[in-house]
C-alpha cells in the first residue's frame, strides 16, 4: 500500500505551495522531521511568490526564526502600526536584511513615529530594492522633514492618504501647512523624482502651486490619483502637456468645464480618466473637449454626488460615444439626465465595452438593458445600483434578456430594482430537459414576449445549429450563462420561484448577494447550496450562510 | 469514420500491455519525444513503477481533458493557483479509490510528467491537509511523530513570540 511517504520532496513542495503561509509555518512544520525539513525549503518560499507576514497569524510570521527562513524572498509588507505588535514588527525590520523589499505599506503609521524615520533612513541607506511606500492613515505633522529622506529612496511609486476626516484625523494635519507641503514637493521632485511614476496623495493642505511644481517635476508620471485637496485644479492650463500620463482619477472634487480642457491639453494620453465629487458645473465645453483630445480613452468615470444637479446630458454621452472608440470601462454615477437614449448610443459605437457601471441615474429603462444585451457582446462585468431611491423603471424583461444573451458575463450587480419580479427563464410548463430540442425551446422562449407562446415549434435551422454545436463537454458552455457573481440586494419584489429559475440558469456561480431582498424566504437556502455548487455562502436576509 | 490513429505502446509493474493513441500521449509532457520515436517500433515502452490499475486511470484521465487548453505560460498566474480551482468531476475521480490510489498517481503523473494531473491532484492533497491540526494530519496519513519530546518543547516556544 502505498502512503503519503512514497511521495518524492518535489511533490511535497509542490502539494505545500498550495497551502497558507501561516500553516506552512505553524501546522507543516509540526508534523514531522521530513515535513519541518521542507518547510524551510528555498524552492517552495520562492514558489510562494509573495510572502505574506500579515494576516491572523502575524506573530509566528514574524518569530526570528521565521523571518530567517523567509527574509530573502519578501517582496511586499503590509504594517499595521496600530497594534503594540506593530511597532515590534519595525523593530525587526531594521535588525534583518530584507533585500528583496519592493513594498512596503504602513498603516496607521505616523510620520512623526521615530521608528518610522529610522527604517526610512535604513531603506534608503541599504540602497534598497524598495520602489513602493504607501502610508495610509497615518497623521502627517511632521512629514516635511523625512521629505528628504523619501526623496533619496529613488521610489517609483508613493501613496500618503492621511485618512481624512472620516477617521477625525483631520485635524492632525493642520500643522502642516500649505507653504511646507510645497517644500516637501520641490524635495521630493528634484533630480530624483524622474524615477517617480505612481503618486497618489490624499491630503487636505495641497494648493494649486503646489500641485502645479509636482506636475512640472515629474514628469514621468504615469498614475496620479489626488483626493481631498485644496485645490482647484486650474494649474492643468499653465503647465506644458505631459505625454506620459495615462491614468489620472480625482475624488472629492469640485471642477468645471475649464479644469477638464485644461487635464485635456495636459494628457492628451489619458488611457483614465476618474472624477468624483461635484460636477454640477462640468457641461458640453468641456466634454467636448476632453473626448476630442483624449481619444485613447479605455475608461471614463464620472461619479457625481448625489446633492449637486448634475448637468451632463444625453448629447454629452453622444459626444464621447462618437470619439472614444476604444473605451473598455465606462462607469456614471447619479447624472440623472441621461437616458437610454444617450447610453444607447455609447453602446452601439463603442464595441469593445467590458464593463458598465451606472447607478442612480434614475431615467433608465428597460431599453438600455436590452440594448445592452444586443450590442455588447463582449461585457464582462454590468452594475445597475440604486442606491438611494431605488430603480424604478427596469424590470424581468430587460434582465432575462441580459441573462440569456450575455452568457460570458462575469459579474451582474442589480441593487435595488424595485421592479424586478416574476423572473422566469423556463416557461414553467417545462421542466429541466435534456432533449436538445426542449433546451432550445427554452433559450428562444425567454427572448419572445411571454403572451404569444401558442405556436412553439422549433424550425430545423435552429435545431441543427444547436446538434452543430453539441457534444458532451462543451454542452454547459451552450446552454447555461456563464455568471461567477451575481447581486440582487434590495430587489424587493424577487421571490423564491424567480432566484430558483435564475440560479438554474447558472450553475457557475461563485458568489451571491440577496442581501435583504425581504420578498424572499430563508426556504431557499438549501435549494440555492444545491444548485450552485460553488457557492461557499449567501447573504441573504441581513445574514451570511454558509455552506452546511 | 474510422480513421487510423496512430498509438503508443506501453508496459506496466504487471507485464500488461496498453495501447494508447498518441494524441491522449501528448498530454505526457517531456516524454513525447521518447515515445514518438518508439511509434514504428512494436516494443511497448517498459515503466515498471506503474501498476495497470493507475495507468488505467492516467488514460481516463487524459481523454477527459483532451481537449483543455495548455495552461497559461506565464509564471505569475501559475503562482496563483488556489485549491478552489478543482473541478468536481476531477474531486470525485481522483478521491474514489483512496488515498492509497491517489499517491500511486500522483507518482505516476510525476514519472509521465502530466502537469496537469499532477497539479489537480497535489492540490487535492492540499486540500485534505488543509484546516488540520498536525495531530490530525499525522492520523489521516498515518504519519509517525518523529520528534523528540525536546523539539517539541522548541516548537512550542518558538510560536509563542510576542505572546501578551
Amino acid at each position: 500500500m502505498a502512503d503519503i511517504g512514497v511521495l518524492p520532496d518535489e511533490i511535497f513542495l509542490y502539494i505545500f505551495h498550495f497551502m497558507l503561509q501561516s500553516d506552512i509555518v505553524s501546522v507543516i512544520r509540526n508534523v514531522c522531521l521530513r515535513w519541518k525539513r521542507l518547510s524551510y525549503s528555498p524552492t517552495l518560499w520562492r514558489r510562494l511568490c509573495m510572502v505574506d507576514l500579515g494576516g491572523e497569524n502575524q506573530k509566528i510570521m514574524w518569530s526570528d526564526e521565521n523571518i530567517e527562513t523567509v527574509k530573502s524572498f519578501v517582496k511586499s509588507l503590509y504594517i499595521s502600526l496600530f497594534f503594540n505588535q506593530g511597532d515590534q514588527c519595525l523593530d525587526k525590520l531594521t535588525k534583518h536584511d530584507f533585500n528583496e523589499l519592493k513594498e512596503l505599506t504602513l498603516r496607521d503609521s505616523h510620520f512623526g513615529n521615530s521608528k518610522f524615520i529610522q527604517i526610512l533612513e535604513f531603506l534608503a541607506n541599504r540602497n534598497n530594492n524598495l520602489s513602493c511606500l504607501s502610508v495610509k492613515f497615518g497623521a502627517c505633522e511632521h512629514l516635511e522633514k523625512y521629505f528628504n529622506i523619501i526623496a533619496n529612496l529613488r521610489l517609483q511609486k508613493l501613496e500618503i492618504n492621511h485618512g481624512g476626516s472620516a477617521l477625525g484625523l483631520r485635524h492632525k494635519c493642520i500643522q502642516c501647512s500649505e507653504e511646507k507641503w510645497k517644500n516637501c514637493f520641490v524635495q521630493l521632485c528634484g533630480a530624483k523624482g524622474k524615477n517617480l511614476h505612481n503618486l497618489s496623495l490624499g491630503v487636505n493642505r495641497m494648493n494649486d502651486e503646489t500641485l502645479s511644481s509636482i506636475l512640472q517635476h515629474c514628469s514621468n508620471l504615469t498614475t496620479l490619483e489626488l483626493d481631498k485637496t485644496n485645490t482647484t485644479y486650474s494649474c492643468f492650463m499653465d503647465i506644458p502637456e505631459n505625454t506620459n500620463l495615462r491614468n489620472l482619477s480625482l475624488y472629492n472634487v469640485n471642477i468645471n468645464d475649464d479644469t477638464l480642457i485644461g487635464i485635456a491639453q495636459f494628457a492628451p494620453f489619458l488611457i483614465s480618466f476618474s472624477v468624483e465629487g461635484n460636477l454640477g458645473s462640468i457641461s458640453t465645453r468641456g466634454i467636448q473637449k476632453i473626448s476630442e483630445n483624449c481619444r485613447y480613452l479605455e475608461e471614463i468615470s464620472f461619479k457625481n454626488d448625489h446633492d449637486h444637479a448634475p448637468k451632463l446630458t444625453d448629447s454629452n454621452l453622444f459626444t464621447i460615444a462618437s470619439n472614444c472608440k476604444y473605451l473598455k470601462y465606462i462607469q456614471f454615477q447619479s447624472l440623472k439626465h441621461i437616458t437610454d437614449t444617450g447610453l444607447q448610443a455609447v453602446f452601439e459605437n463603442c464595441s469593445n465595452l467590458q464593463t458598465i457601471i451606472v447607478n442612480d441615474c434614475l431615467n433608465i429603462t428597460d431599453k438600455s438593458l436590452i440594448n445592452i444585451g444586443t450590442n455588447c457582446n463582449r461585457l464582462k462585468s454590468i452594475e445597475f445600483s440604486g442606491h438611494l431611491t431605488g430603480y424604478n423603471k427596469m424590470t424581468s424583461t430587460g434582465f432575462q434578456h441580459i441573462l440569456c444573451n450575455l452568457k460570458y458575463l462575469d459579474n451582474l450587480t442589480f441593487a435595488s430594482l424595485k421592479n424586478l419580479k416574476h423572473v422566469r427563464l423556463y416557461p414553467s410548463t417545462i421542466s429541466v430537459c435534456d432533449e436538445p430540442g426542449n433546451l432550445l425551446y427554452k433559450n428562444t422562449r425567454m427572448l419572445s414576449d411571454t403572451k404569444d407562446h401558442e405556436n412553439d415549434t422549433i424550425s430545423n435551422l435552429e435545431f441543427t445549429s444547436y446538434q452543430h454545436q453539441k457534444s458532451n463537454r462543451t454542452r454547459r458552455l451552450h446552454d447555461h450563462c456563464h455568471l461567477k457573481s451575481l447581486s440582487l440586494a434590495r430587489c424587493d419584489s424577487l421571490d423564491d420561484e424567480s432566484i430558483l429559475q435564475i440560479l438554474n440558469y447558472c450553475p457557475d456561480l461563485h458568489r451571491l448577494d440577496l442581501f435583504n431582498c425581504v420578498g424572499l424566504t430563508l426556504n431557499i437556502v438549501d435549494s440555492i447550496f444545491d444548485l450552485c455548487e460553488f457557492i461557499p455562502e449567501i447573504k441573504i436576509d441581513g445574514r451570511i450562510y454558509q455552506r452546511n | 469514420m474510422n480513421k487510423i490513429v496512430p498509438q503508443i505502446k506501453l508496459e506496466t509493474y504487471e507485464k500488461e500491455v496498453f495501447e494508447i493513441d498518441l494524441d491522449i500521449a501528448k498530454k505526457f509532457g517531456k516524454l513525447v519525444p521518447v515515445l514518438q520515436e518508439l511509434l514504428n517500433d512494436d516494443k511497448p515502452l517498459t515503466i515498471k513503477t506503474i501498476n495497470s490499475g493507475t495507468l488505467k486511470k492516467i488514460i481516463t484521465w487524459c481523454t477527459y481533458h483532451k481537449d483543455d487548453p495548455l495552461p497559461p505560460e506565464d509564471d505569475d498566474n501559475k503562482m496563483k493557483h488556489s485549491t478552489e480551482e478543482v473541478s468536481s468531476w476531477d474531486d470525485k475521480f481522483l478521491q474514489e479509490d483512496g488515498q492509497a490510489a491517489l499517491f500511486d498517481l500522483i507518482s505516476a503523473a510525476h514519472t509521465l510528467d502530466i502537469d496537469g494531473l499532477l497539479d489537480v491532484a497535489c492540490k487535492v492533497v492540499a486540500t485534505m491537509i488543509k484546516g488540520k491540526a498536525p495531530e490530525e494530519i499525522r492520523k489521516v496519513f498515518n504519519i509517525k511523530n518523529d520528534f523528540t519530546q525536546q523539539e517539541e518543547d522548541q516548537v512550542r516556544k518558538e510560536n509563542d513570540w510576542c505572546e501578551d
